[in-house]
Protein backbone atom coordinates (compact mmCIF):
# COMPACT_ATOMS: atom_id res chain seq x y z
CA UNK A 1 0.00 0.00 0.00
CA UNK A 2 2.85 2.32 0.98
CA UNK A 3 4.67 1.49 -2.26
CA UNK A 4 1.57 2.20 -4.33
CA UNK A 5 1.14 5.55 -2.64
CA UNK A 6 4.82 6.39 -3.22
CA UNK A 7 4.51 5.43 -6.88
CA UNK A 8 1.39 7.58 -7.20
CA UNK A 9 3.20 10.56 -5.67
CA UNK A 10 6.18 9.96 -7.98
CA UNK A 11 3.94 9.98 -11.02
CA UNK A 12 2.25 13.18 -9.82
CA UNK A 13 5.63 14.82 -9.29
CA UNK A 14 6.83 13.72 -12.73
CA UNK A 15 3.71 15.14 -14.32
CA UNK A 16 4.02 18.38 -12.35
CA UNK A 17 7.69 18.85 -13.17
CA UNK A 18 7.37 17.75 -16.76
CA UNK A 19 9.74 14.82 -16.30
CA UNK A 20 8.99 12.23 -18.95
CA UNK A 21 7.73 9.00 -17.46
CA UNK A 22 10.18 7.09 -19.65
CA UNK A 23 13.25 8.99 -18.43
CA UNK A 24 16.33 6.82 -17.98
CA UNK A 25 17.14 5.94 -14.42
CA UNK A 26 20.49 6.90 -12.99
CA UNK A 27 22.47 3.88 -11.81
CA UNK A 28 22.08 3.87 -8.07
CA UNK A 29 22.93 1.99 -4.94
CA UNK A 30 20.59 3.07 -2.16
CA UNK A 31 19.64 2.40 1.44
CA UNK A 32 15.92 1.79 1.91
CA UNK A 33 14.71 1.58 5.53
CA UNK A 34 11.79 -0.75 6.27
CA UNK A 35 10.35 1.99 8.49
CA UNK A 36 11.18 5.67 8.61
CA UNK A 37 10.81 5.89 12.39
CA UNK A 38 11.79 3.80 15.40
CA UNK A 39 11.48 4.10 19.14
CA UNK A 40 14.57 4.03 21.37
CA UNK A 41 15.80 0.49 21.88
CA UNK A 42 13.82 -0.83 18.89
CA UNK A 43 15.40 -2.99 16.18
CA UNK A 44 15.03 -2.00 12.56
CA UNK A 45 16.28 -3.01 9.13
CA UNK A 46 17.58 -1.17 6.06
CA UNK A 47 17.72 -2.78 2.62
CA UNK A 48 20.72 -2.22 0.34
CA UNK A 49 19.18 -1.79 -3.11
CA UNK A 50 20.91 -1.80 -6.52
CA UNK A 51 19.53 -0.45 -9.80
CA UNK A 52 21.99 -0.24 -12.68
CA UNK A 53 19.55 -1.37 -15.34
CA UNK A 54 20.46 1.49 -17.67
CA UNK A 55 24.13 0.52 -17.86
CA UNK A 56 23.90 -3.25 -17.66
CA UNK A 57 22.02 -5.90 -19.54
CA UNK A 58 19.32 -7.97 -17.85
CA UNK A 59 21.56 -11.01 -17.67
CA UNK A 60 24.63 -9.15 -16.44
CA UNK A 61 25.88 -9.71 -12.93
CA UNK A 62 27.25 -6.86 -10.86
CA UNK A 63 29.95 -6.69 -8.22
CA UNK A 64 31.12 -3.92 -5.96
CA UNK A 65 32.02 -2.84 -2.46
CA UNK A 66 30.06 -0.42 -0.26
CA UNK A 67 30.65 1.29 3.05
CA UNK A 68 27.88 2.44 5.40
CA UNK A 69 28.51 4.86 8.23
CA UNK A 70 26.36 6.05 11.13
CA UNK A 71 26.61 7.55 14.62
CA UNK A 72 27.41 4.65 16.93
CA UNK A 73 25.91 6.44 19.92
CA UNK A 74 22.50 6.38 18.22
CA UNK A 75 22.39 2.87 16.81
CA UNK A 76 24.15 -0.46 16.89
CA UNK A 77 24.94 -2.67 13.87
CA UNK A 78 23.50 -6.16 14.39
CA UNK A 79 24.32 -7.87 11.08
CA UNK A 80 23.88 -8.08 7.33
CA UNK A 81 21.84 -10.76 5.58
CA UNK A 82 22.77 -11.17 1.92
CA UNK A 83 19.89 -11.71 -0.51
CA UNK A 84 19.89 -14.65 -2.92
CA UNK A 85 21.55 -14.91 -5.47
CA UNK A 86 23.94 -12.19 -4.34
CA UNK A 87 27.13 -13.38 -2.64
CA UNK A 88 29.49 -11.66 -0.25
CA UNK A 89 33.17 -11.61 -1.15
CA UNK A 90 34.24 -9.46 1.78
CA UNK A 91 32.85 -8.26 5.09
CA UNK A 92 30.75 -7.15 6.70
CA UNK A 93 33.59 -5.47 8.53
CA UNK A 94 33.02 -2.77 11.12
CA UNK A 95 35.43 0.10 11.66
CA UNK A 96 35.60 3.74 12.59
CA UNK A 97 35.42 6.66 10.16
CA UNK A 98 37.49 9.82 10.46
CA UNK A 99 34.53 11.63 12.03
CA UNK A 100 34.11 8.95 14.68
CA UNK A 101 31.14 7.30 13.00
CA UNK A 102 30.87 3.54 12.92
CA UNK A 103 31.48 2.04 9.45
CA UNK A 104 30.32 -1.23 8.00
CA UNK A 105 32.00 -2.26 4.74
CA UNK A 106 31.24 -5.24 2.56
CA UNK A 107 31.82 -6.54 -0.95
CA UNK A 108 29.16 -8.21 -3.05
CA UNK A 109 29.08 -10.01 -6.37
CA UNK A 110 26.74 -12.11 -8.50
CA UNK A 111 24.08 -9.39 -8.17
CA UNK A 112 21.37 -8.90 -10.82
CA UNK A 113 21.28 -5.33 -12.16
CA UNK A 114 18.05 -4.55 -10.30
CA UNK A 115 18.07 -6.26 -6.96
CA UNK A 116 18.01 -6.05 -3.21
CA UNK A 117 21.60 -6.88 -2.34
CA UNK A 118 20.88 -7.60 1.30
CA UNK A 119 19.50 -6.23 4.54
CA UNK A 120 21.28 -4.43 7.36
CA UNK A 121 19.95 -4.94 10.91
CA UNK A 122 20.36 -2.24 13.53
CA UNK A 123 19.06 -1.42 17.00
CA UNK A 124 18.39 2.14 18.04
CA UNK A 125 20.15 3.09 21.28
CA UNK A 126 17.87 2.96 24.33
CA UNK A 127 18.83 6.52 25.20
CA UNK A 128 18.72 7.81 21.64
CA UNK A 129 17.20 11.31 21.64
CA UNK A 130 14.40 12.27 19.30
CA UNK A 131 15.80 13.04 15.86
CA UNK A 132 17.28 11.36 12.83
CA UNK A 133 19.87 8.61 12.74
CA UNK A 134 21.71 9.32 9.48
CA UNK A 135 23.12 6.44 7.47
CA UNK A 136 25.72 7.36 4.84
CA UNK A 137 26.44 5.09 1.88
CA UNK A 138 29.41 5.25 -0.48
CA UNK A 139 31.64 3.16 -2.68
CA UNK A 140 34.19 1.47 -0.44
CA UNK A 141 36.88 2.46 -2.98
CA UNK A 142 35.46 5.85 -3.90
CA UNK A 143 38.03 7.53 -6.16
CA UNK A 144 38.53 4.77 -8.72
CA UNK A 145 35.24 2.99 -7.97
CA UNK A 146 34.70 -0.67 -7.24
CA UNK A 147 31.51 -1.49 -9.13
CA UNK A 148 31.66 -3.48 -12.35
CA UNK A 149 29.68 -5.77 -14.53
CA UNK A 150 31.11 -9.30 -14.55
CA UNK A 151 30.31 -11.69 -17.44
CA UNK A 152 31.09 -11.67 -20.24
CA UNK A 153 33.86 -9.23 -19.32
CA UNK A 154 34.43 -6.86 -16.42
CA UNK A 155 33.44 -3.29 -17.22
CA UNK A 156 33.46 -0.51 -14.63
CA UNK A 157 30.22 1.24 -13.67
CA UNK A 158 29.87 4.30 -11.50
CA UNK A 159 26.51 4.37 -9.70
CA UNK A 160 25.25 7.18 -7.49
CA UNK A 161 25.03 6.34 -3.80
CA UNK A 162 22.08 7.64 -1.79
CA UNK A 163 21.99 7.98 1.98
CA UNK A 164 19.02 7.59 4.26
CA UNK A 165 17.93 8.36 7.79
CA UNK A 166 15.61 6.84 10.34
CA UNK A 167 13.84 9.08 12.83
CA UNK A 168 13.94 8.22 16.51
CA UNK A 169 10.53 8.98 18.00
CA UNK A 170 10.46 8.50 21.80
CA UNK A 171 7.15 7.31 23.27
CA UNK A 172 5.43 10.55 24.36
CA UNK A 173 4.62 11.29 28.02
CA UNK A 174 0.94 10.83 27.23
CA UNK A 175 1.76 7.35 26.04
CA UNK A 176 3.46 6.51 29.31
CA UNK A 177 0.47 7.98 31.23
CA UNK A 178 -1.94 5.88 29.18
CA UNK A 179 0.06 2.73 29.77
CA UNK A 180 0.26 3.33 33.51
CA UNK A 181 -3.48 4.10 33.61
CA UNK A 182 -4.24 0.86 31.79
CA UNK A 183 -2.00 -1.02 34.19
CA UNK A 184 -3.66 0.61 37.20
CA UNK A 185 -7.13 -0.22 35.85
CA UNK A 186 -6.13 -3.85 35.34
CA UNK A 187 -4.71 -4.06 38.83
CA UNK A 188 -7.89 -2.47 40.31
CA UNK A 189 -10.23 -4.83 38.46
CA UNK A 190 -8.20 -7.83 39.57
CA UNK A 191 -8.30 -6.61 43.16
CA UNK A 192 -12.08 -6.11 42.97
CA UNK A 193 -12.71 -9.57 41.49
CA UNK A 194 -10.56 -11.13 44.23
CA UNK A 195 -12.51 -9.22 46.85
CA UNK A 196 -15.82 -10.47 45.37
CA UNK A 197 -14.51 -14.03 45.40
CA UNK B 1 -1.81 58.73 -18.69
CA UNK B 2 -3.83 55.86 -17.28
CA UNK B 3 -6.46 56.29 -19.96
CA UNK B 4 -3.73 56.33 -22.60
CA UNK B 5 -2.28 53.13 -21.28
CA UNK B 6 -5.70 51.52 -21.17
CA UNK B 7 -6.28 52.59 -24.74
CA UNK B 8 -2.97 51.11 -25.85
CA UNK B 9 -3.72 47.89 -24.02
CA UNK B 10 -7.10 47.71 -25.70
CA UNK B 11 -5.54 48.26 -29.11
CA UNK B 12 -2.96 45.55 -28.44
CA UNK B 13 -5.62 43.16 -27.18
CA UNK B 14 -7.69 43.67 -30.31
CA UNK B 15 -4.64 43.16 -32.48
CA UNK B 16 -3.71 40.02 -30.60
CA UNK B 17 -7.16 38.57 -31.16
CA UNK B 18 -6.64 38.75 -34.87
CA UNK B 19 -8.29 42.03 -35.76
CA UNK B 20 -6.29 43.80 -38.45
CA UNK B 21 -5.02 47.29 -37.77
CA UNK B 22 -6.59 48.39 -40.97
CA UNK B 23 -9.98 47.62 -39.43
CA UNK B 24 -9.42 50.21 -36.71
CA UNK B 25 -10.49 53.74 -37.09
CA UNK B 26 -7.37 55.43 -35.82
CA UNK B 27 -7.44 59.14 -35.40
CA UNK B 28 -4.42 61.39 -35.77
CA UNK B 29 -4.31 61.76 -32.00
CA UNK B 30 -4.32 58.00 -31.61
CA UNK B 31 -1.46 57.76 -34.04
CA UNK B 32 0.55 60.39 -32.25
CA UNK B 33 0.02 58.56 -28.98
CA UNK B 34 1.11 55.32 -30.60
CA UNK B 35 4.18 56.89 -32.14
CA UNK B 36 5.16 58.55 -28.88
CA UNK B 37 4.85 55.19 -27.23
CA UNK B 38 6.87 53.64 -30.04
CA UNK B 39 9.59 56.22 -29.68
CA UNK B 40 10.00 55.37 -26.01
CA UNK B 41 9.70 51.59 -26.38
CA UNK B 42 9.81 50.27 -29.98
CA UNK B 43 8.76 46.78 -28.85
CA UNK B 44 5.53 47.99 -27.31
CA UNK B 45 3.70 48.72 -30.57
CA UNK B 46 3.31 46.41 -33.59
CA UNK B 47 5.33 47.59 -36.56
CA UNK B 48 2.38 47.60 -38.95
CA UNK B 49 0.50 50.03 -36.67
CA UNK B 50 3.53 52.28 -36.63
CA UNK B 51 3.79 52.12 -40.41
CA UNK B 52 0.12 52.90 -40.80
CA UNK B 53 0.33 55.81 -38.43
CA UNK B 54 3.49 57.20 -39.98
CA UNK B 55 1.82 57.04 -43.37
CA UNK B 56 -1.31 58.64 -42.00
CA UNK B 57 0.54 61.45 -40.25
CA UNK B 58 2.77 62.01 -43.30
CA UNK B 59 -0.34 62.44 -45.35
CA UNK B 60 -1.49 64.95 -42.77
CA UNK B 61 1.85 66.77 -43.12
CA UNK B 62 2.84 65.74 -39.60
CA UNK B 63 6.43 64.53 -39.44
CA UNK B 64 6.86 61.01 -38.10
CA UNK B 65 8.93 60.41 -35.06
CA UNK B 66 12.26 58.75 -35.52
CA UNK B 67 11.82 55.30 -34.02
CA UNK B 68 13.65 54.88 -30.75
CA UNK B 69 15.41 58.21 -31.11
CA UNK B 70 13.27 59.20 -28.22
CA UNK B 71 13.69 62.93 -28.37
CA UNK B 72 12.35 64.02 -31.71
CA UNK B 73 9.49 66.30 -31.07
CA UNK B 74 6.30 66.04 -33.00
CA UNK B 75 6.10 68.83 -35.55
CA UNK B 76 9.89 69.18 -35.95
CA UNK B 77 11.64 68.49 -39.26
CA UNK B 78 12.90 64.94 -39.80
CA UNK B 79 16.52 65.04 -38.54
CA UNK B 80 17.38 61.93 -40.50
CA UNK B 81 16.42 63.27 -43.86
CA UNK B 82 19.31 65.69 -44.39
CA UNK B 83 22.87 65.15 -45.62
CA UNK B 84 24.25 65.11 -42.03
CA UNK B 85 21.92 62.37 -40.86
CA UNK B 86 24.82 59.94 -40.41
CA UNK B 87 26.36 62.15 -37.74
CA UNK B 88 23.11 62.98 -36.01
CA UNK B 89 22.63 61.49 -32.59
CA UNK B 90 18.92 61.39 -33.39
CA UNK B 91 19.39 58.92 -36.22
CA UNK B 92 20.45 55.28 -36.44
CA UNK B 93 21.86 55.22 -39.91
CA UNK B 94 23.05 54.97 -42.43
CA UNK B 95 23.26 51.18 -42.04
CA UNK B 96 24.56 50.64 -45.54
CA UNK B 97 27.98 51.85 -44.45
CA UNK B 98 28.66 49.92 -41.28
CA UNK B 99 32.06 50.34 -39.75
CA UNK B 100 34.20 47.17 -39.75
CA UNK B 101 33.62 44.95 -36.72
CA UNK B 102 36.09 45.31 -33.90
CA UNK B 103 37.00 41.64 -34.30
CA UNK B 104 38.85 42.37 -37.49
CA UNK B 105 38.40 41.11 -41.02
CA UNK B 106 35.71 38.50 -41.59
CA UNK B 107 36.80 34.88 -41.88
CA UNK B 108 37.08 33.46 -45.37
CA UNK B 109 34.34 31.10 -46.48
CA UNK B 110 36.78 28.21 -46.52
CA UNK B 111 38.81 28.09 -43.31
CA UNK B 112 42.50 28.06 -43.93
CA UNK B 113 44.42 25.25 -42.26
CA UNK B 114 47.01 26.34 -39.80
CA UNK B 115 50.04 24.35 -40.80
CA UNK B 116 52.47 25.12 -38.08
CA UNK B 117 51.84 23.02 -34.95
CA UNK B 118 54.86 24.53 -33.25
CA UNK B 119 53.23 27.92 -33.29
CA UNK B 120 49.89 26.50 -32.11
CA UNK B 121 50.85 23.65 -29.75
CA UNK B 122 47.23 23.30 -28.62
CA UNK B 123 46.46 22.12 -32.15
CA UNK B 124 49.30 19.61 -32.24
CA UNK B 125 46.92 16.68 -31.85
CA UNK B 126 45.31 17.63 -35.16
CA UNK B 127 48.64 17.00 -36.81
CA UNK B 128 49.18 13.67 -35.13
CA UNK B 129 49.27 11.20 -38.02
CA UNK B 130 47.46 8.78 -35.63
CA UNK B 131 49.47 5.87 -36.90
CA UNK B 132 51.32 3.86 -34.32
CA UNK B 133 54.95 3.72 -35.41
CA UNK B 134 56.50 0.32 -35.93
CA UNK B 135 59.12 -0.90 -33.51
CA UNK B 136 62.51 -2.16 -34.64
CA UNK B 137 61.01 -5.62 -34.98
CA UNK B 138 58.15 -4.42 -37.19
CA UNK B 139 55.66 -4.72 -34.33
CA UNK B 140 53.91 -1.51 -33.18
CA UNK B 141 54.02 -2.55 -29.52
CA UNK B 142 57.22 -4.58 -29.66
CA UNK B 143 57.80 -8.30 -29.47
CA UNK B 144 56.69 -10.76 -26.79
CA UNK B 145 59.69 -12.98 -26.16
CA UNK B 146 58.77 -16.66 -25.83
CA UNK B 147 58.29 -17.75 -22.23
CA UNK B 148 58.12 -14.21 -20.82
CA UNK B 149 55.16 -12.22 -19.44
CA UNK B 150 53.38 -10.35 -22.20
CA UNK B 151 50.41 -8.02 -22.17
CA UNK B 152 48.71 -5.20 -24.01
CA UNK B 153 46.53 -2.42 -22.65
CA UNK B 154 44.46 0.54 -23.66
CA UNK B 155 45.21 3.78 -21.82
CA UNK B 156 42.76 6.66 -21.37
CA UNK B 157 42.68 9.71 -19.12
CA UNK B 158 40.37 9.47 -16.11
CA UNK B 159 38.97 6.59 -14.13
CA UNK B 160 36.30 5.25 -16.45
CA UNK B 161 38.56 3.11 -18.68
CA UNK B 162 36.50 4.31 -21.65
CA UNK B 163 37.13 7.08 -24.17
CA UNK B 164 36.68 7.60 -27.89
CA UNK B 165 39.17 5.62 -29.98
CA UNK B 166 40.95 8.84 -30.94
CA UNK B 167 41.70 9.47 -27.25
CA UNK B 168 42.77 5.89 -26.55
CA UNK B 169 46.41 4.83 -26.62
CA UNK B 170 47.96 1.38 -26.58
CA UNK B 171 50.70 0.25 -24.25
CA UNK B 172 52.44 -2.85 -23.03
CA UNK B 173 51.16 -4.23 -19.72
CA UNK B 174 52.62 -6.41 -17.02
CA UNK B 175 50.99 -8.07 -14.02
CA UNK B 176 52.32 -9.85 -10.95
CA UNK B 177 51.23 -13.49 -10.98
CA UNK B 178 49.52 -12.99 -7.60
CA UNK B 179 47.63 -9.94 -8.94
CA UNK B 180 49.06 -7.64 -6.28
CA UNK B 181 50.59 -5.11 -8.70
CA UNK B 182 50.65 -4.11 -12.34
CA UNK B 183 52.66 -1.89 -14.64
CA UNK B 184 51.57 -0.04 -17.75
CA UNK B 185 54.34 0.84 -20.25
CA UNK B 186 56.91 -1.09 -18.17
CA UNK B 187 60.41 0.29 -18.52
CA UNK B 188 59.31 3.38 -20.43
CA UNK B 189 59.75 6.93 -19.20
CA UNK B 190 56.00 7.35 -18.76
CA UNK B 191 55.56 4.04 -16.95
CA UNK B 192 52.48 3.72 -14.72
CA UNK B 193 53.34 1.54 -11.74
CA UNK B 194 50.48 0.54 -9.48
CA UNK B 195 50.53 0.52 -5.72
CA UNK B 196 52.49 -2.54 -4.65
CA UNK B 197 50.94 -5.19 -2.44
CA UNK B 198 47.35 -4.51 -3.43
CA UNK B 199 44.79 -6.55 -1.52
CA UNK B 200 43.31 -9.25 -3.74
CA UNK B 201 40.06 -11.19 -3.69
CA UNK B 202 39.23 -14.05 -6.05
CA UNK B 203 35.58 -14.92 -6.71
CA UNK B 204 33.86 -17.52 -8.87
CA UNK B 205 32.31 -16.74 -12.22
CA UNK B 206 29.80 -18.72 -14.25
CA UNK B 207 32.34 -19.16 -17.10
CA UNK B 208 35.82 -20.74 -17.23
CA UNK B 209 37.39 -17.74 -15.49
CA UNK B 210 37.73 -16.60 -11.91
CA UNK B 211 37.33 -12.96 -11.04
CA UNK B 212 40.19 -11.02 -9.47
CA UNK B 213 39.62 -7.80 -7.53
CA UNK B 214 42.72 -5.97 -6.41
CA UNK B 215 42.72 -2.59 -4.72
CA UNK B 216 45.48 -0.68 -3.04
CA UNK B 217 46.33 2.71 -1.58
CA UNK B 218 49.70 4.28 -0.89
CA UNK B 219 49.38 7.82 0.42
CA UNK B 220 47.24 9.58 -2.15
CA UNK B 221 47.86 6.98 -4.86
CA UNK B 222 45.09 4.47 -5.59
CA UNK B 223 45.24 1.43 -7.88
CA UNK B 224 42.56 -1.04 -8.90
CA UNK B 225 42.20 -4.16 -11.03
CA UNK B 226 38.98 -5.99 -11.83
CA UNK B 227 39.95 -8.91 -14.03
CA UNK B 228 38.98 -12.26 -15.42
CA UNK B 229 41.81 -14.63 -14.60
CA UNK B 230 42.87 -18.19 -15.39
CA UNK B 231 44.93 -19.61 -12.56
CA UNK B 232 47.17 -22.61 -12.12
CA UNK B 233 48.41 -23.62 -8.67
CA UNK B 234 47.26 -20.28 -7.31
CA UNK B 235 49.27 -18.30 -9.84
CA UNK B 236 47.60 -16.20 -12.52
CA UNK B 237 48.37 -17.59 -15.98
CA UNK B 238 46.33 -15.11 -17.97
CA UNK B 239 44.13 -12.13 -17.13
CA UNK B 240 42.05 -9.48 -18.83
CA UNK B 241 39.83 -6.46 -18.33
CA UNK B 242 39.98 -3.35 -16.16
CA UNK B 243 42.88 -1.43 -14.67
CA UNK B 244 42.98 2.05 -13.08
CA UNK B 245 45.53 4.15 -11.25
CA UNK B 246 45.36 7.69 -9.94
CA UNK B 247 46.04 10.26 -7.29
CA UNK B 248 43.10 11.03 -5.05
CA UNK B 249 44.59 14.38 -4.05
CA UNK B 250 45.20 15.78 -7.52
CA UNK B 251 42.37 13.88 -9.16
CA UNK B 252 44.69 12.84 -11.99
CA UNK B 253 44.03 9.28 -13.08
CA UNK B 254 44.55 6.92 -15.99
CA UNK B 255 42.74 3.72 -16.71
CA UNK B 256 41.94 1.23 -19.42
CA UNK B 257 41.57 -2.40 -20.31
CA UNK B 258 44.23 -5.06 -20.69
CA UNK B 259 44.98 -8.62 -21.78
CA UNK B 260 47.94 -10.36 -20.23
CA UNK B 261 49.61 -13.76 -19.97
CA UNK B 262 52.90 -15.52 -20.47
CA UNK B 263 54.04 -15.93 -24.06
CA UNK B 264 54.30 -19.52 -25.18
CA UNK B 265 57.78 -20.95 -24.58
CA UNK B 266 60.23 -21.53 -27.40
CA UNK B 267 60.04 -25.28 -26.77
CA UNK B 268 56.26 -25.25 -27.22
CA UNK B 269 56.56 -23.07 -30.32
CA UNK B 270 59.13 -25.48 -31.76
CA UNK B 271 56.78 -28.37 -31.07
CA UNK B 272 53.96 -26.56 -32.87
CA UNK B 273 56.15 -25.79 -35.87
CA UNK B 274 57.95 -29.12 -36.12
CA UNK B 275 55.02 -31.03 -37.55
CA UNK B 276 55.07 -31.92 -41.25
CA UNK B 277 51.43 -30.85 -41.48
CA UNK B 278 49.99 -27.47 -40.60
CA UNK B 279 48.75 -27.32 -37.02
CA UNK B 280 45.87 -24.87 -36.38
CA UNK B 281 44.83 -23.36 -33.06
CA UNK B 282 41.48 -21.58 -32.84
CA UNK B 283 40.64 -18.87 -30.35
CA UNK B 284 37.47 -16.94 -29.65
CA UNK B 285 36.01 -14.58 -27.10
CA UNK B 286 34.72 -11.07 -26.41
CA UNK B 287 36.91 -8.01 -26.64
CA UNK B 288 37.34 -6.01 -23.43
CA UNK B 289 36.62 -2.38 -24.39
CA UNK B 290 33.45 -3.29 -26.25
CA UNK B 291 32.41 -6.76 -25.20
CA UNK B 292 29.73 -6.90 -27.85
CA UNK B 293 32.61 -7.43 -30.30
CA UNK B 294 33.39 -11.13 -30.65
CA UNK B 295 36.77 -12.09 -32.03
CA UNK B 296 37.73 -15.37 -33.68
CA UNK B 297 41.36 -16.01 -34.60
CA UNK B 298 43.07 -19.03 -36.14
CA UNK B 299 46.82 -19.46 -35.86
CA UNK B 300 48.47 -21.91 -38.26
CA UNK B 301 51.85 -23.40 -37.36
CA UNK B 302 54.06 -25.62 -39.45
CA UNK B 303 54.75 -25.58 -43.16
CA UNK B 304 52.07 -22.98 -43.98
CA UNK B 305 52.45 -20.63 -41.05
CA UNK B 306 50.13 -17.64 -40.80
CA UNK B 307 47.01 -16.45 -39.13
CA UNK B 308 43.54 -15.12 -39.95
CA UNK B 309 40.73 -13.69 -37.90
CA UNK B 310 37.50 -11.79 -37.88
CA UNK B 311 35.85 -9.39 -35.47
CA UNK B 312 32.08 -9.10 -35.38
CA UNK B 313 30.20 -6.31 -33.67
CA UNK B 314 26.45 -5.61 -33.99
CA UNK B 315 27.40 -2.45 -35.93
CA UNK B 316 30.37 -3.61 -38.00
CA UNK B 317 32.77 -6.42 -38.79
CA UNK B 318 36.12 -6.88 -40.46
CA UNK B 319 38.63 -9.60 -41.21
CA UNK B 320 42.40 -9.66 -41.06
CA UNK B 321 45.32 -11.98 -41.50
CA UNK B 322 49.06 -11.93 -41.46
CA UNK B 323 52.26 -13.53 -40.32
CA UNK B 324 53.47 -15.33 -37.20
CA UNK B 325 56.97 -14.88 -35.86
CA UNK B 326 57.84 -16.69 -32.64
CA UNK B 327 54.95 -16.04 -30.25
CA UNK B 328 54.02 -12.81 -32.07
CA UNK B 329 51.55 -12.30 -34.86
CA UNK B 330 50.94 -9.15 -36.88
CA UNK B 331 48.58 -8.20 -39.67
CA UNK B 332 49.63 -7.54 -43.25
CA UNK B 333 47.78 -4.78 -45.12
CA UNK B 334 46.83 -6.99 -48.08
CA UNK B 335 44.95 -9.45 -45.88
CA UNK B 336 42.48 -6.98 -44.40
CA UNK B 337 38.89 -7.07 -45.59
CA UNK B 338 37.90 -4.34 -48.03
CA UNK B 339 36.34 -2.07 -45.39
CA UNK B 340 39.61 -1.64 -43.48
CA UNK B 341 41.46 1.56 -44.31
CA UNK B 342 45.17 2.31 -44.41
CA UNK B 343 47.11 2.61 -41.18
CA UNK B 344 45.23 -0.21 -39.48
CA UNK B 345 46.87 -3.13 -37.73
CA UNK B 346 46.25 -6.13 -35.49
CA UNK B 347 48.99 -7.36 -33.19
CA UNK B 348 48.94 -10.25 -30.76
CA UNK B 349 50.81 -13.03 -29.08
CA UNK B 350 50.25 -16.69 -28.36
CA UNK B 351 50.16 -17.31 -24.62
CA UNK B 352 50.29 -20.35 -22.38
CA UNK B 353 51.47 -23.87 -22.74
CA UNK B 354 50.48 -26.70 -25.01
CA UNK B 355 47.46 -27.85 -23.06
CA UNK B 356 46.07 -24.38 -22.38
CA UNK B 357 46.79 -21.71 -24.96
CA UNK B 358 45.25 -18.27 -25.18
CA UNK B 359 45.81 -15.15 -27.24
CA UNK B 360 46.29 -11.55 -26.14
CA UNK B 361 45.86 -9.03 -28.92
CA UNK B 362 44.96 -5.48 -29.87
CA UNK B 363 43.06 -4.14 -32.85
CA UNK B 364 43.62 -0.62 -34.20
CA UNK B 365 41.57 -0.30 -37.34
CA UNK B 366 39.84 2.43 -39.32
CA UNK B 367 36.68 1.03 -40.84
CA UNK B 368 34.82 2.49 -43.76
CA UNK B 369 31.63 4.31 -42.63
CA UNK B 370 32.42 3.42 -39.02
CA UNK B 371 35.61 5.17 -38.02
CA UNK B 372 38.40 4.22 -35.69
CA UNK B 373 38.12 1.13 -33.47
CA UNK B 374 40.68 0.37 -30.78
CA UNK B 375 40.25 -2.61 -28.52
CA UNK B 376 42.15 -5.26 -26.61
CA UNK B 377 41.15 -8.85 -26.06
CA UNK B 378 42.11 -12.08 -24.36
CA UNK B 379 40.80 -15.08 -26.28
CA UNK B 380 40.72 -18.62 -25.01
CA UNK B 381 41.44 -21.62 -27.18
CA UNK B 382 38.33 -23.21 -28.59
CA UNK B 383 38.59 -26.94 -29.04
CA UNK B 384 37.20 -27.92 -32.43
CA UNK B 385 36.09 -31.54 -32.95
Amino acid sequence: MHNKFAAFISVLLMVATGTPATAETVPTVALLPASTSVTPGESFTIDLVLDVSDVAGESDLISGEVIVDFDGTLAQFDGFAVADPVMLFSGPTTGTAGNGNVTVSLGLHNAPPVSVLGTFSFTAAADAPAGPIDFGLDDAFPFLGSFATEPPTNQPIFPDFSNTSVAVVPLPAAGWLLLSALGLTGWWQRRCSRARA
Amino acid sequence: MTIRCLFLLAVLAIVSTGVQAADLALTDDDCRALLERYAVDPDSVPQHLVDDCQERLADSAVPALAPAAGVAAAGAADPCAGPNAASSVLCWGPWSALAPAAAGDPLPDTPVDIDDPDVRPELASQFDPDVTPLGDDGLPLGSCQPGTPCGFATVVAGVTSNAPAEDTEFARFDLATDGSEFTVRPGETNEIASVTGMGTVITDRPDQYDNLRATGADGDQRSRLIARVIRNNGQIESAADVWADGNVSTGAAQSGYFAWGRATSQADLDALNSSAVTRSLNFTGPMSVDNSTIAAIRLDFGPQSGWSGNWTNPAWSFAAGGTISGADFISTPDQFSGNVQQGSFVQGALLGSQDRHSVAHIIDVSLENVGRVRDVGLLQQSITP
